[in-house]
């Protein structure tokens, strides 16, 4: 009996053991899976969790290395970040709007001026600079802007926003319009302006014109138009498409929906931007992206059923740059005073889509929130 | 072990202390706005009225005033001026391009902040009818603060003037403000008057701003809240944006958590914006603000159906507009009624 008992007892610790085992075995994976997806599963208690507080989530401890070289600009100069190390490229003071050709080759970018700027050109390492456009003119009115170049895919043209049309026409219509140029153009005197300038897309009269181009492939040119919508008394933004073969625009994002600075992955699945909200906000936004969609499609009014994901939801975010690899958006984000330079790494799986914290990369940076980043490989 | 750009930071140590909610009305109350065009009323009368001092007084006819709201006495509201013209008519009578009326109801946790046309065609005591702008050049910011009262039916509890320079001054002084414009700012014609070279008073530049979030400073802000050539809503395009840099000076102050700094600012701010407000007052305010942080700001612009939507309507050669003061008065009741 006693043995029986005694056997009994251990039998009974042994249940207990296991049990206590297989909990303890089933808490540590459960720790795991909620480590390893814990944006994912706080995105589905709490959907509005991810990007909500940029201080809970910002990484202030560990450094985070940038992988190939990530440009921007700052007191109006190109700097570029490798690794964890700020790079200043140019002492010109006087450089903005910077474009970055794919091949990482050529930067393109804008001097800005009372009354007027002008496009230029360099190599990446800031040596060779000439200027395209001359407009200097002492008559206000025969002098134009030039803003926010992009490089074509091969290199050979700009598209930038200008006001040339004003001139053209003698009628102006205070709004940008987006032109193209051959990036070897030569303009040596002010009278040969207009030689080779072409006028891709006609802006909208009174509301500033377009923005925020994005020129991914040969194919086609993202975007920012700016348009009265019925009813409301200033102009929205949204993000449109010019398809190179049609020559026509196509809205991809709806008319109302304020959003802007289209930035596609390099794969092409998927759109970054920005979206005005309310005052004074800018949220982070992605979205998938079909061109076949977007060049067949009924425009659809409700925002909301474009798939979008709010990757940054307070604050003000601009210009947001996507990763070589497409894993990571590094974009800039006001806080404690000062644009800084946030990551956020997208994680897409079975074609499911979440994303990693809030990882800030610059503090006290107040690097220029209007001008784009460009990041490359190298 | 964040790449630190530390030394690089823009923003001077003292202006980041600038931290109170308390003076957010203060702000409110000094921060306006202005604004523009070059104008041919001003010969009308330079020489009745100098701005002399920070205290303006009612005029007779106030005692005449019907307050309509049933409400309207829970709030406390200011006026809220500026002027486009300082640097160039030092001393001299001055337009109020804009004019606001600030409502603040703690009782009812609600606040308001209500543009008003600076060309309503209105009828001015001792002028006959002008346009609601031209009321100060007559009989100073009383008559304009009289005319508030009389066409609106509310009475207004303190006034707060601006100029462009007291504008910048009042932005810088607090850091600058960043934006996320509501579209990018083109005007062919932007007056060049705040440089501080007397050549340049009348000339005017192009302008561009661009429509990306960004950090301004004063005069970048002025120009977004000044321009208005290049908007098809002119005036009201302006007003919105004007609106729209008050809210984030309050939002700004929203953050601030002491009241030490009050005193020393209001005397700085005192240099560049006339008020009728004392300090204790806007001590008064501030706590008021501090209990009202989180209460949400209804900004209305007053536009069609509130006046008539005939563009570019001319009276003497003149742009006005007409207001419907059936229809506003039934806002107004809405607002301040109940």
């Amino acid at each position: 009996m006693d043995f029986n008992i005694q056997n009994k007892t251990k039998e009974v610790k042994k249940k207990r053991y296991s049990w206590g085992l297989l909990v303890a075995l089933i808490l540590v994976i459960l720790l795991g899976i909620f480590i390893k997806y814990e944006n994912i599963i706080l995105n589905i208690l709490n959907p509005k969790n991810i990007g909500q507080s940029i201080s809970k989530n910002v990484n202030t401890e560990n450094i985070y290395p940038i992988k190939g070289s990530l440009y921007f600009v700052k007191n109006n100069n190109l700097w570029y970040i490798k690794g964890i190390k700020a790079h200043k490229v140019t002492n010109t003071n006087n450089v903005s709007d910077i474009a970055i050709s794919k091949n990482g080759v050529k930067v393109s970018y804008v001097t800005f001026h009372t009354n007027y700027s002008n496009l230029h050109e360099m190599n990446i390492n800031g040596t060779n600079n000439r200027r395209i456009t001359q407009w200097s003119n002492p008559n206000i009115a025969n002098n134009a802007w030039s803003a926010t170049p992009t490089f074509s895919p091969d290199g050979q043209y700009i598209a930038y926003l200008s006001n040339i049309e004003d001139l053209l026409t003698g009628v102006p219509i205070a709004s940008l319009g987006v032109w193209m140029i051959p990036s070897n153009a030569v303009f040596p005197t002010y009278g040969s302006q207009l030689y080779n300038e072409t006028l891709l897309i006609k802006a909208n009269p009174y509301t500033g014109g377009d923005a925020g181009l994005n020129w991914p492939n040969n194919n086609f040119l993202l975007y920012t138009s700016y348009i009265y919508y019925t009813n409301t008394p200033q102009p929205n933004s949204q993000i449109m498409l010019y398809d190179f073969n049609t020559q026509q625009s196509y809205p991809v994002t709806p008319v109302s929906s304020d959003a802007m600075q289209p930035r596609l992955s390099p794969n092409e699945n998927y759109l970054a931007f920005t979206k005005r909200v309310g005052n004074n906000s800018n949220y982070l936004y992605l979205m998938k992206f079909n061109l076949n969609n977007i060049l067949t499609h009924t425009e659809n009014s409700n925002f909301n059923t474009y798939n979008n994901k709010i990757l940054v939801q307070n604050g003000i975010t601009s210009e947001p740059v996507w990763s070589p690899s497409g894993n990571s958006i590094a974009f800039s984000y006001f806080n404690n005073n000062s644009f800084d330079i946030f990551l956020k790494n997208i994680i897409i799986k079975k074609n499911k889509l979440s994303t990693g914290k809030l990882i800030q990369i610059t503090s006290n940076s107040s690097i220029d929130s209007t001008s784009k980043m460009y990041w490359l490989s190298n | 072990m964040i790449i630190n750009f530390e030394e690089q930071k823009k923003l001077p140590k003292k202006h980041k202390k600038l931290k109170t909610v308390l003076i957010t009305f203060v702000i409110l109350i000094a921060l306006f706005i202005f604004l523009i065009i070059k104008t041919g009323y001003l010969s009308v009368a330079y020489d009745i009225f100098k701005i002399t001092g920070n205290k303006i007084k009612r005029t007779k006819t106030e005692t005449t005033i019907h307050y309509k709201y049933d409400n309207s006495n829970k709030f406390t509201n200011i006026l809220l001026l500026g002027s486009d013209t300082d640097p160039k008519f030092a001393g001299q009578p001055v337009l109020t391009q804009t004019i606001m009326i600030i409502s603040i109801n703690p009782y009812q946790k609600k606040i308001y902040m209500i543009s008003i046309p600076r060309d309503f065609w209105v009828k001015i005591p001792g002028v006959g009818y002008g346009k609601f702008d031209q009321a100060s050049l007559t009989g100073g910011f009383g008559l304009t603060r009289q005319l508030v009262e009389s066409y609106f039916g509310i009475k207004i509890d303190y006034y707060a003037w601006v100029g462009l320079s007291g504008f910048v001054k009042l932005i810088n002084t607090f850091g600058g403000v960043n934006v996320v414009p509501t579209h990018p700012v083109l005007d062919w014609s932007y007056p060049n008057d705040i440089t501080g070279n007397p050549k340049l008073l009348y000339n005017a530049i192009n302008l561009y701003i661009s429509g990306a979030p960004q950090y301004m400073t004063g005069s970048k802000a002025l120009e977004y809240v000044r321009s208005r050539h290049g908007d098809l809503q002119g005036d009201f395009g302006r007003s919105k944006r004007q609106q729209q840099v008050l809210r984030i000076i309050k939002n700004k102050l929203d953050n601030v958590s002491t009241l030490s700094e009050i005193p020393s600012l209001f005397n700085n701010l005192s240099k560049i914006v006339k008020t009728d407000m004392s300090i204790p007052e806007v001590l008064s305010f501030a706590q008021t603000a501090i209990a009202m942080k989180n209460t949400p700001i209804t900004s209305i612009v007053l536009s069609p159906p509130h006046y008539s939507s005939i563009p570019n309507y001319l009276i003497d050669g003149q742009d006005v507009v007409l207001p419907n003061w059936t229809k506003i008065h039934a806002l107004f009741q809405k607002l301040y009624g109940n």
